[in-house]
């Protein structure tokens, strides 16, 4: 390879072989025939949305007064309107403590049953199974079923109260300061399983012999768990994170069918107030600015995660001194 | 200080038993190499004195107190594993230094012991290196000194070479025989390599599918194994192993095969005919060019090895007859000559058909 590189200097391109002109042929052909779809899928259905709600949100377009066609064209005025909105923020900054609560407990929760269980046991598989079926429920469902259950005189309020023998009475659904936690907890409920599968891997896939040579060293459960399982796991850490905070700071349907945002706008996340905004005060044009807003910030927050992860890809590289990945790129 | 009695052992796991009923006693500073196929049992032993598998039944003691119940940790022993088993997030020295944290040893101390032991096993250069920028035999070193830093009592060691390659292997062996040395302590060394049993053990245990074979010191290992198992085991190149029958005829006691008929010495007088297998090591066969010998056999291949010449001859059965001698002097033999071949009488093993070793032992 170096002699071709050598020779085109003379302005001459390297010669190739009928073999490596056909291998280049054939990778293009493979690289076409898995972006197409992704890219038909852009083009006939993603850009067009795009467009729309840009188009949308730089005119002023009220369903019910004429064809979306002759709309007003208002400039940036809506979008000018929506960050003004006191509204707008404290359904941003209810998302952000709603998403990183739920993170949060989710996490602990999966990680807690995860390490319970990745050691082999007897009925491990019907375990497995109970502690998925949350995440098989549908959340319209979930919501629903708690409804039934949380109501001040409900089922929940009464079993404990039998058993602390002290009246306890809390109004989950209508006091606006428990409201978003009572949403968090169900958020909980449901996406525990998610946090869980994934540090379930996580934990199974970490070699057995550090830890138990940290054993034989004198390590206690305690500080095994801190100095090698935890330091080992924090690739899969970060993303079980990442993955579940994205998903709930797009949580819409529990919290909708359990509370449509109330009481007052205690539990108004961005999903519910641009449904509101678009579909109850049939403001359009203001719900596709907000939507443009939030997608803009959701893409600020995935480049993050994005760099978190590929820096802890590089750790894990190092790691386990990923030698494969040097010498396959030695080839083109 | 340590002396670990392993009193009827056994350990199933579901269905199999990997260990039945084993009793031994390693003595305080000895070096002792459990030694077999794999799945014989001899990992499965090493963990169950480590504390990492629980004994289905038996006591192990150590210093005559029983340990079964005791965590690895508070066992006093220390281990290096086949894959090394570093800690990759941790650079060399917080490596080694791991059990003496661990210990709630002062920093000062740590500091001076990780050196000590660094040195102790070369790798002062590597203490700043990331385990993934260490090649294997480095990587072993860490671990050995990982081990060493701690100052157990007693050392296990599952396989900790066999993932390296040939050269190292030999050096790093001899550290492990220097370390035995300079350190007095017990060692416990699982391998399935016979030349690391020969070379490092005071005694080495053979084990197959679960049970001790032999024991015994590597010179009476190789020179009276005790069965067929045993004796094809050990010796680079292995013993040869010819199937054939005893025939009493005239008064004198002769093993026959299709290529052998050989008078045997006088202690195998009251070998009963029938079946057997003949053993001899390569180098107990003489190779004469005259006509004064056992058998006359047609050369195979021969095997210039610098330090001796090997030759293979065709005895009719699968595997060659193997013949070694000193030097070069037999090397420009051409395949297909026939030579003359003596046994010597005194180094002769028979095996009965079940692979037990018959009479004949000095």
């Amino acid at each position: 390879m170096s002699v071709a590189v050598v020779a085109a200097a003379d302005d001459v391109q390297p010669r190739l072989s009928m073999r490596e002109v056909s291998r280049r042929r054939a990778i293009k052909r493979f690289k076409w025939s898995i972006l197409s779809p992704l890219i038909a899928l852009m083009g006939f259905v993603l850009l067009p949305v795009l467009f729309l709600q840009l188009y949308f949100s730089l005119h002023q377009w009220t369903v019910y007064l004429g064809s979306w066609w002759d709309a007003d064209w208002v400039g940036l005025d809506l979008f000018k309107e929506v960050l003004t909105d006191p509204r707008f923020g404290w359904a941003a900054v209810r998302s952000l403590m709603f998403a990183t609560g739920s993170t949060i407990g989710c996490f602990l929760m999966g990680f807690a049953l995860a390490y319970l269980m990745y050691k082999p046991f007897r009925g491990q598989a019907l375990y497995y199974i109970i502690f998925i079926l949350p995440m098989l429920t549908v959340p319209v469902v979930v919501a629903y079923t708690a409804e039934m259950m949380l109501y001040q005189s409900g089922p929940i309020n009464d079993a404990i109260t039998r058993i602390i023998g002290i009246e306890f009475k809390p109004a989950w659904l209508t006091n606006p300061h428990i409201a978003l936690p009572t949403v968090m907890l169900l958020e909980i409920w449901n996406w525990t399983p998610f946090s869980f599968i994934i540090m379930l891997a996580g934990l199974s896939s970490i070699p057995k012999e550090p830890i138990e040579a940290a054993e034989i060293l004198g390590a206690s459960k305690w500080r095994i768990f801190w100095e090698v399982q935890i330091p080992l796991l924090r690739p899969v850490i970060f993303l079980a994170l990442i993955l579940r905070f994205l998903e709930a700071m797009a949580e819409f349907p529990k919290t909708w069918a359990l509370l449509q945002g109330g009481p007052g706008t205690a539990t108004e996340t961005l999903p519910v107030y641009i449904f509101i905004t678009t579909w109850q005060y049939f403001q359009i044009s203001k719900g596709a600015a907000m939507s443009y807003i939030v997608m803009v910030m959701m893409v600020v927050i995935v480049l993050i995660a994005i760099r978190i992860l590929r820096q802890e890809k590089q750790t894990l590289d190092t790691v386990y001194g990923n030698k494969a990945a040097g010498n396959s790129g030695s080839g083109s | 200080m340590a002396r670990i009695e392993l009193c009827n052992l056994e350990k199933s796991f579901g269905a199999v038993k990997a260990v039945k009923d084993l009793s031994f006693t390693i003595e305080d500073g000895e070096f002792v190499v459990f030694v077999g196929p794999s799945g014989c049992g001899k990992t499965t032993t090493l963990r169950m004195i480590a504390g990492f598998e629980d004994p289905t039944s038996g006591e192990i003691r150590i210093d005559g107190r029983v340990v079964n119940d005791l965590e690895p940790r508070d066992r006093g022993l220390g281990m290096v594993f086949q894959s090394h088993a570093l800690f990759p997030h941790k650079n060399v020295a917080q490596n080694i230094e791991f059990g003496l944290r661990m210990k709630n040893v002062p920093s000062e101390e740590r500091v001076k012991r990780v050196r000590e032991v660094a040195e102790m096993v070369r790798i002062g250069h590597l203490l700043e290196k990331m385990p993934s920028q260490c090649s294997g035999g480095e990587s072993q070193r860490v671990a050995l000194a990982r081990t060493l830093v701690t100052n157990p009592s007693t050392f296990l060691l599952d396989e900790p070479l066999s993932s390296l390659d040939a050269k190292l292997r030999r050096e790093l062996r001899a550290e492990c025989d220097r370390l035995h040395q300079a350190l007095k302590r017990t060692f416990i060394y699982v391998t399935h390599d016979q030349e690391e049993a020969m070379t490092l053990a005071d005694r080495i245990v053979v084990m197959r599918s679960g049970e001790i074979v032999q024991i015994g010191s590597p010179m009476e290992i190789y020179s009276n194994p005790v069965n067929y198992f045993v004796a094809d085991f050990f010796g680079s190149p292995s013993m040869n192993l010819v199937a054939g029958e005893i025939v009493q005829e005239s008064a004198a006691t002769r093993f026959r095969s299709p290529a052998f008929d050989v008078v045997l010495p006088e202690n195998f007088k009251a070998t009963k005919p029938g079946a057997v297998t003949l053993g001899i090591r390569p180098e107990h066969v003489g190779v004469a060019l005259g006509d004064n010998g056992d058998v006359e056999l047609p050369v195979r291949l021969v095997e210039p090895l610098g330090k001796d010449t090997l030759l293979y001859f065709d005895a009719g059965t699968e595997r060659a007859f193997i013949a070694v001698t000193e030097g070069l002097g037999m090397a420009e033999i051409t395949a297909g000559e026939r030579i003359t071949l003596s046994l010597d009488r005194r180094r002769i093993h028979l095996f009965d058909t079940e692979g037990r070793r018959i009479g004949g032992a000095r």
